[in-house]
């Protein structure tokens, strides 16, 4: 323990036990000593309380519960002198009393829901997990989709063999259909008749690729183009794309006459126009996405009010965290159970902390050699485990430290009985509200009241330099306990569910999977195509018996394995004979396997023609595998 | 015969088929198409399916004798194409014309005879003959070889060979029938429906084959086609997947059926649409996969599906 003021607290404890004279006096000096009034601190505490993280103090839109209200509201001017936002909570109804204001739902959502009542909640939250399903839902939907027509494209790879380009290629071209279309009508202009035709062709299936009613591929016919239509406009497409095969096709070289009527019947297809009818569909999820976007702007109104003793609320202890971090020369928060501490750690300060026999069992060896244990409110286990009294009552009188002006804020607890060990740090009356003492070769502190380190007391006049001095945090290396200790997530998705932000991920995740089906393949880089790798030995037998398993040819499967296994067998137990028989003899330990296993051996090899049943074949397989695991280690 | 007249027929030929073979309407059109371009059907299905039903009902339209030979592991060569036998009262070899002495021939299960009888329809199919005894004699015309086999058993079959395969001009597979049609083939037997007494109109005579082969092989086809056809053919030959590619005879069976489909549809050009739906059944039975292949499970059909979406169709987009 490298720190002064523990070895002084020491010293004063043994001086006091010792029974040696002027003990008190030197004493008081001591823990004068470590409660030192530091008015930086104080106010660093106080600048920190309403800088605006926490909203209980700044947020004009705050409202307090019914028992916070009460204390807080009757510390003035105390607490209240620099908090607008806790003056103003304290003029507003607690959240037990009745139901918000209208002007504390900022948003369009929240004020449209209070003039609707409870009912304008229900929907908002019915609204909120209805579009959540039916997102998800689409997005299910469209993937299916883009799975199933990709795997209607089966993808076998051919060699590419030396081959002249194919005639009346179009492929590279990636014109839009509205080029095309301009280009068949000057090729037609030109007296190119059939050229012009095959561009028309390719015009009509880019056009109706554009508004995503098909998909073109190199390989795909009118047949497969026609199949893929929608009904609404499939007879009026292949009536065309029909005339336009025939033109193409036919011996004879197509009328001008001809070609003129198709490029107008193409004109005339019942298809919006590609420009707009693009944008519709790429527009198609926008609706989806702003409603989307819209509840999760318009319901973040309608979370709980935030509980009191949260990380920043009135009761949490965000603020004497801060405060230690600043201090200490480490700070860490222990969110696991206790199994051991932390080797560099000096000063353990439990907050209220449920811990439970093991966990103190694990502190009082750390205390034991040497360590300094702060506990904020002990429990009776900690009483148990350390043999020291932990019971505390309600104290009415005020508040006393030495060379510090302290106020209490929230109710104020003392020990019940005075350990005549201990050294008090801080009184209530005759209670001792905080004491230390030797513990082995360590200390403890313990503090009766959880009040003296939450939010809402260190604002208050000296109590950030009492709540510092009773941790002793100068140049300590601390382990942070509290209500979070043993109650880590497993796992990050817990994580996000505990901080309530698993629907909010959700939609998100939804929002993002949409954009991203939405942007297409640009979405994402590009990655390669999945080289397939050499498949093992394993998969090869595997695939080679369901083939035999398909064509039902068990009984040859056996006769080839009784040949192997006779084989084996010659070979582990060296039989001059290789007749089943003294084969089966030398193998087996007693008659009755040397039987099965002959007989086994004698008729596997004609199974075919013995017309048994699969199940048998497989029991002669058995027979079989045992007598080859048997001679294994000859 | 123009191909306006073409296409009556055979649509009407085909409805007459059709309305005893039920929900098999691919499979007789094929049937038709084969017996017009003059080639061979090899039917592969599981029994039941209606394959001699198709066959008695295709000879009555047609016109055509009929015979049926049920192959057997124990068939002799002579049990198909007959043989010399003694005659005590002339004293004298006499030819006694086996089944094949047909114009229309149902070769059922022809994959569980053995590899000699199964050859000895390797030159009746190719020559349309038949040679005993250093004597040929030829087949009545038209002749068409309809065989059937069963993908199922493979115990106590004899797959056919390559050569044998090759001589067959499209191979058809005969799928289980939907629920409607099912449904509707028990409605017409509870009305009184006898598979064994088939009172099928006459739709065509042989002069009317004859004149559509005729009809047919006047179909213009352009040259992007041919140069369509013979990637489709080549590519089974450098896939990786098989072995033994196309033969030049697949060309060929492609153009030739592809030309017949065009008239059958009533055009007088063919289009590339005749050669995708055909090329499944053409090639199918043409080529011959590695074994790793097989062992993956990939089928001829998905390596010729493979192969159709890899090849560009002449004048399409893409």
């Amino acid at each position: 323990m490298p720190r002064l003021g523990i070895w002084l607290v020491s010293a004063c404890v043994s001086a006091f036990a010792l029974g040696l004279p002027g003990a008190q006096r030197a004493c008081a000096t001591e823990d004068a000593a470590r409660l030192q009034n530091d008015e930086a601190l104080d106010r660093r505490a106080r600048e920190r309380l309403h800088s605006g993280d926490f909203a209980f103090c700044s947020s004009t839109n705050y409202r307090l519960w019914r028992d916070d209200k009460r204390e807080l509201c009757a510390q003035k001017p105390a607490l209240l002198a620099d908090c607008p936002g806790l003056q103003l909570a304290c003029q507003r109804p607690a959240w037990e009393d009745e139901a918000p204001d209208k002007d504390e739902s900022p948003s369009w959502l929240g004020s449209l829901l209070d003039k609707l009542g409870i009912a304008g909640d229900v929907f908002a939250r019915i609204l909120f997990w209805a579009l959540l399903v039916v997102g998800l839902a689409w997005l299910v939907r469209l993937w299916a989709k883009r799975f199933a027509a990709r795997q209607t494209v089966s993808v076998v790879e051919i060699p590419t063999s030396e081959l002249p380009p194919t005639p009346l290629s179009f492929e590279g071209d990636d014109r839009s259909a509205a080029e095309l279309f301009a280009a068949a009508r000057a090729m037609l202009e030109t007296g190119a008749i059939r050229e012009a035709l095959h561009l028309l062709y390719r015009t009509t299936m880019v056009h109706l690729a554009e508004n995503q009613l098909i998909v073109v591929h190199k390989s795909k016919t009118t047949r497969d183009y026609v199949a893929e239509l929608p009904e609404s406009v499939r007879r009026e497409v292949r009536d065309l794309a029909l005339s336009l095969d025939e033109q193409r096709f036919r011996p004879e070289t197509p009328m001008e006459s001809a070609a003129r009527s198709l490029l107008a019947r193409f004109s005339e297809l019942p298809i919006l126009p590609s420009a707009t009818s693009q944008a519709a569909r790429s527009a198609r999820p926008l609706p989806v996405l702003l409603l989307l976007l819209l509840a999760l702007g318009g319901c973040s109104d309608l979370e709980l009010p935030e509980d009191p003793v949260a990380h920043r609320g009135p009761r949490g202890f965000g603020l004497f965290e801060e405060l230690v971090s600043e201090n200490a020369e480490s700070m860490s928060k222990q969110i696991r159970r206790v199994s051991s501490v932390d080797e560099e750690t000096t000063t353990v300060i439990s907050l209220s902390t449920p811990l439970v026999t093991f966990d103190w069992n694990v502190l009082h060896d750390w205390v034991e050699s040497g360590g300094h244990l702060v506990v904020v409110e002990p429990n009776p286990e900690f009483a148990k485990v350390f043999d020291l009294d932990a019971k505390s009552e309600e104290c009415g009188a005020p508040l006393l430290a030495p060379e510090l002006r302290v106020r209490s804020v929230g109710p104020l607890r003392g020990f019940v009985a005075k350990r005549p060990e201990g050294a008090a740090l801080a009184s209530c009356g005759s209670k001792v509200v905080a004491d230390v003492s030797v513990y082995g070769e360590g200390w403890v502190t313990r503090v009766a009241s959880r009040s003296l380190f939450e939010n809402r007391a260190l604002g208050v006049a000296d109590n950030a330099s009492l709540a510092l001095g009773l941790a002793d945090v100068d140049g300590a290396s601390v382990q942070l306990f509290g209500p979070w200790t043993g109650e880590g997530a497993h796992h990050p998705l817990e994580s996000l569910r505990r901080a309530g932000l698993g629907t909010w991920a959700a939609h998100v995740m939804v929002l993002l999977g949409l954009y991203a089906l939405a942007r297409g393949r640009r979405f994402g880089s590009p990655q390669d195509e999945r080289t397939s790798a050499r498949r093992a030995f394993v998969e090869h037998a595997e695939a080679l018996g369901a083939q035999y398993a398909r064509a039902s040819a068990s009984a040859f499967s056996l006769s080839r394995y009784a040949e192997w296994t006779r084989e084996i067998l010659r070979k582990r137990v060296a039989s001059r004979e290789d007749t089943p028989r003294s084969l089966a003899r030398a193998s087996t330990k007693n008659d009755a396997q040397a039987t099965e296993l002959s007989r086994c051996l004698a008729l596997a090899r004609t199974a075919s023609e013995l017309g048994e049943t699969e199940k048998q074949h497989l029991e002669r397989f058995r027979v079989l595998e045992r007598a080859v695991a048997g001679t294994r280690s000859r | 015969m123009d191909t306006a007249e073409f296409k009556q027929k055979f649509d009407r030929a085909v409805d007459e088929v059709a309305s005893v073979v039920l929900g098999q309407r691919d499979v007789v059109e094929h049937a038709l198409l084969a017996a017009i371009s003059g080639g061979h059907v090899l039917l592969e299905g599981v029994p039941g399916l209606g394959k001699t039903l198709l066959v008695r009902a295709l000879s009555q339209v047609l016109g055509c004798s009929f015979n049926r030979i049920q192959f057997t592991p124990d068939l002799m060569p002579s049990d198909v194409t007959g043989g010399n036998v003694f005659n005590q009262k002339s004293g004298d070899f006499e030819f006694i014309p086996g089944p094949v002495f047909t114009q229309l021939l149902l070769a059922d299960e022809i994959n569980r005879a053995p590899a000699k009888t199964q050859s000895s329809l390797l030159e009746a199919m190719q020559e349309r003959a038949v040679t005993t005894d250093g004597v040929t004699r030829a087949l009545p015309m038209p002749f068409l070889v309809l065989a059937t086999q069963n993908p199922l058993e493979s115990q106590g079959t004899y797959p056919l060979p390559e050569a044998q395969l090759d001589r067959f001009l499209l191979k058809v597979n005969v799928a289980y029938p939907a629920f409607e049609v099912e449904k509707a083939l028990l409605h017409a037997y509870v009305a009184g429906f006898d598979p064994q007494v088939l009172t099928l109109a006459r739709v065509l005579s042989v002069d009317d084959l004859v004149a559509m082969r005729q009809a047919a092989s006047d179909v213009a086809v352009d040259h992007s086609i041919l140069d369509y056809i013979t990637r489709l053919v080549l590519a089974t030959r450098d896939h990786k997947s098989i072995d033994v590619g196309a033969s030049p005879r697949a060309s060929v069976g492609l153009l030739v059926t592809a030309r017949t489909q065009a008239a059958s549809q009533g055009r007088n050009f063919v289009v590339p649409d005749d050669v995708k739906t055909l090329a499944r059944s053409i090639l199918r039975h043409r080529i011959v996969l590695y074994p790793d292949a097989e062992l993956e499970g990939i089928s001829p059909d998905d390596v010729i599906a493979s192969i159709l979406v890899e090849t560009s169709v002449p004048g399409g987009v893409a």
